[in-house]
């Protein structure tokens, strides 16, 4: 994308580094634009928004890690069944997951009285904000863990303090434990939610050429019935 | 938030499927709990204070202002920037790149490097960036013939005349405020602690209302330097007459269709409103004549209210013979003695005034209520994120039992005939416009964005028939996820039952100025003269005192 002298200007003024600044809202509306644009459908396209505003609120790229969501194929949906779900030789898709996690949380195939497994999930950072809102639905806290890590979601959606020492990246593929926690969550110290994220520009405008693809080009025709037929003179 | 609560007989209630049909929605008025009526009684009620600490306007009418509102616990600053706008490229259109003034609320009082900041960054508009430290970013465009005989009376030491201002009504319109989350702007979250900020649109209220102060200081200041010392200042009886204008097209529509939640506090809380009016068994003489004042204003209000528009000309000559036969029955025949008088002129008002006169009526209803009324205003707002759910326990045949209870109205229509479904809602490249297409004739439908409710609904309809009633939602969206978001919105409608506008939204019989309406009367504003069947032109805070006045003013 080229920036306009003014644009860079206004580029320096609010952002010293390479990053953008975002009301977690707006960063939230531009992704799921760019979900749209990247091929999901509108309902997906808004869970990928709020996805990307939680991840942010608590401090991670949000918006980087959804767009490797966009940019991952062949990842599959799961096979909820009791205590165990599993993909087909394909790697679990990290949505999908999240959002069978909420839709059966309270059904024999999700949580149950105990854990649940969910094996070979790619992008793990995608799949957290889904079990955030799973917590806050059933009003139990939930312990994640993941190779030798692990963090808590609270009932209200909000993460342990660990978010900020675990590591994440989409690429890899683990087997993921959600268990209803035994922790009071009231005696872990939660992370602080952030208002204002920061976006790369390299990220900023992969979003924005996926968001694009949301627009239609403008004509004559277009243009005339958009209702614009003012007299700016009056 | 828990939805609110009905805490009258049910007879008193008027139904969503009455209330949310566009033709009713299109004749909304603004009431006491509109949004620029709740700024201002918070402002007189908590002794804000205002002043202008800076003034930088040359004489030729450029430069900047801040003005200053300090509450019990913080302030607020419109940094306001006047411009040398060339005539040729003076447009309301949201495709403009330069505007007579921009403006942005600042958090606080801004420092000279903010100013500096936001004087590179805010006369850019949507190609500019701001801050968090701010919360709105508009920009205004004079009514050339009107702010230019304003400035020359005033120079020339004398007062415009009032029939001039009383028909154009304000001395700029502004043609977009942006509020909160948009480009750069403070995300909302941060303000939900702020008692100030809680109802909807109180940071776009207060700058709208700010401006409005900004435009008469600009004339006179404009006045002085032309006149020298025979100008003179503007009469504030005459001053009075004005407000901001606004001008506005389809860009606020879809707002009312994607947060079903929010809309639905606006209207239960109107709603609710009426009916604690309607289920008053006796009638003070005080609340009598008050209500008489409001009518006799409200009769003042629609003969000043000019309109070319077709559509409008008709609903305006509705309104006049309305409040005429409401006048009418008030005084020869309502009978103030009787149990429930309001709930009688209120059924009276039901079976013989257009819709146009019934809703203005119950914006009259409301006006001599305040003490019973006033605090639905808390409840209009509401945390949309702990909605943002789905119960994937339910089963499909309750999701079914909700579907057709709560969406009969957009099960009979055949989405398949052209003209149910002529247009598309799109956004277009040019500066992100949202735009209104025409399906069979023009390109970009496979770019359509979701505003299709009914459709979408009745898609879902047809989706469950193959599906047993057993089987938890859950299962339907493993296998269909694209429906996620309408079942999301019928179970909502349980809870919510004012959420959904019950039309289609595509159809070609729709008219997009009455979603404008409707929403534009919950924000206060007056004088809706529609330009086109999709934008319109409004008066915010005409006839409202200034920050001057508020002290000594009735702002019930």
């Amino acid at each position: 994308m080229q920036m306009s002298p003014e644009n860079q200007q206004v580029l320096e003024d609010c952002c010293p580094s390479i990053e953008l600044w975002f009301a977690q809202s707006e960063l939230q509306q531009l992704v799921v634009k760019a979900a749209r644009g990247a091929g999901y459908c509108w309902s997906d396209a808004e869970e990928i928004g709020w996805a990307a505003a939680w991840l942010s609120k608590f401090g991670l790229p949000g918006g980087d890690f959804m767009l490797s969501l966009m940019q991952s194929n062949d990842l599959q949906a799961p096979r909820p069944a009791t205590r165990c779900w599993k993909g087909n030789n394909h790697p679990l898709c990290p949505l999908r997951c999240g959002l069978a996690l909420m839709d059966f949380a309270q059904l024999p195939e999700g949580l149950g009285a105990s854990s649940l497994v969910i094996e070979s999930v790619m992008g793990l950072p995608c799949l957290l904000p889904f079990a955030a809102r799973t917590a806050r639905q059933i009003q139990h806290p939930l312990q994640i863990q993941w190779e030798e890590q692990s963090l808590f979601l609270n009932q209200d959606a909000q993460p342990s303090l660990e978010i900020n020492q675990v590591s994440m990246e989409f690429g890899k593929t683990v087997d993921v434990r959600i268990t209803r926690s035994n922790s009071n969550m009231v005696s872990i110290e939660t992370k602080n939610p952030q208002y204002c994220v920061g976006v790369s520009k390299q990220i900023l405008e992969q979003l924005e050429a996926f968001a694009h693809q949301t627009l239609v080009p403008a004509s004559d025709l277009s243009r005339l019935r958009a209702g614009g037929h003012d007299d700016p003179t009056s | 938030m828990k939805p609110i609560e009905q805490t009258v007989p049910a007879r008193f209630y008027r139904s969503p499927s009455q209330v949310m049909r566009l033709t009713r929605m299109g004749c909304s008025h603004p009431t006491r709990l509109s949004f620029l009526r709740q700024l201002l009684r918070r402002l007189k009620k908590e002794n804000w204070s205002f002043d202008r600490p800076v003034w930088q306007i040359n004489r030729q009418g450029v430069g900047h202002a801040v003005y200053r509102a300090q509450g019990p616990e913080r302030c607020y600053s419109l940094v306001a920037f006047a411009h040398d706008l060339p005539e040729e490229m003076r447009s309301d259109r949201v495709i403009a790149t330069a505007w007579d003034a921009t403006f942005t609320l600042f958090d606080g009082t801004p420092s000279t490097a903010d100013i500096e900041r936001l004087e590179r960054n805010v006369p850019l508009q949507e190609a500019g960036r701001i801050s968090a430290k701010e919360l709105s970013l508009s920009r205004a465009n004079r009514s050339v013939r009107l702010f230019e005989y304003v400035v020359k009376e005033l120079a020339q030491g004398r007062q415009p005349e009032r029939s001039r201002l009383e028909q154009t009504g304000y001395l700029m319109r502004t043609t977009a405020v942006y509020g909160t989350g948009k480009f750069g702007a403070a995300d909302r979250s941060t303000l939900v602690n702020r008692p100030e900020m809680q109802a909807p649109f109180q940071a776009e209220m207060l700058s709208v209302w700010l401006t409005r102060a900004f435009t008469v200081d600009l004339v006179e200041h404009l006045a002085a330097e032309q006149g020298g010392v025979q100008a003179v200042k503007l009469d504030p009886t005459l001053r009075r007459l004005l407000g901001v204008g606004n001008s506005t097209g389809l860009g606020m529509a879809p707002f009312l269709v994607r947060h079903p939640v929010l809309i639905h506090h606006w209207f239960a809380a109107r709603e609710e409103a009426l009916a604690r009016v309607r289920s008053q068994p006796k009638l003070a003489p005080a609340t009598l004549d008050q209500f008489c004042e409001a009518l006799r204003e409200a009769q003042e209000n629609a003969v000043q209210w000019q309109s070319e528009h077709p559509l409008q000309v008709a609903k305006l000559t509705e309104l006049r013979e309305g409040l005429r036969q409401l006048q009418a029955f008030v005084h020869e025949e309502w009978d103030t003695a009787q149990i429930y008088p309001w709930d009688v002129l209120w059924q009276w008002g039901e079976r013989k005034l257009p819709i146009e006169a019934q809703e203005a009526l119950l914006a009259l209803l409301l006006e001599p209520h305040g003490e019973l009324v006033d605090d639905l205003g808390d409840q209009m707002a509401i945390d949309e994120e702990v909605t943002f759910k789905v119960d994937g326990r339910q089963s499909i045949g309750e999701l079914r039992k909700h579907l057709h209870s709560h969406f009969a109205w957009a099960l009979g229509t055949d989405y398949q005939q052209p003209e149910q479904c002529a247009r598309f809602w799109y956004v277009s490249e040019e500066k992100l416009e949202p735009r209104l297409g025409e399906r069979h004739c023009e390109a970009g439908a496979e770019r359509e964005q979701p505003l299709d409710i009914g459709r979408q609904v009745a898609e879902l309809c047809d989706l469950l028939k193959e599906w047993s009633e057993r089987i938890p939602v859950a299962h339907l969206l493993l296998l269909r996820p694209e429906f996620r978001s309408i079942v999301r919105r019928v179970q909502l409608s349980a809870h919510y039952p004012f959420a959904e506008i019950q039309d289609n939204l595509i159809s070609a019989e729709m008219l997009p100025i009455d979603l404008l309406r409707s929403k534009l009367a919950f924000f206060g504003a007056t004088r809706f003269d529609p330009r086109s069947d999709r934008w319109v032109r409004i008066s915010l805070f005409q006839g409202e005192p200034y920050p001057d006045e508020l002290n000594h003013a009735d702002v019930s």
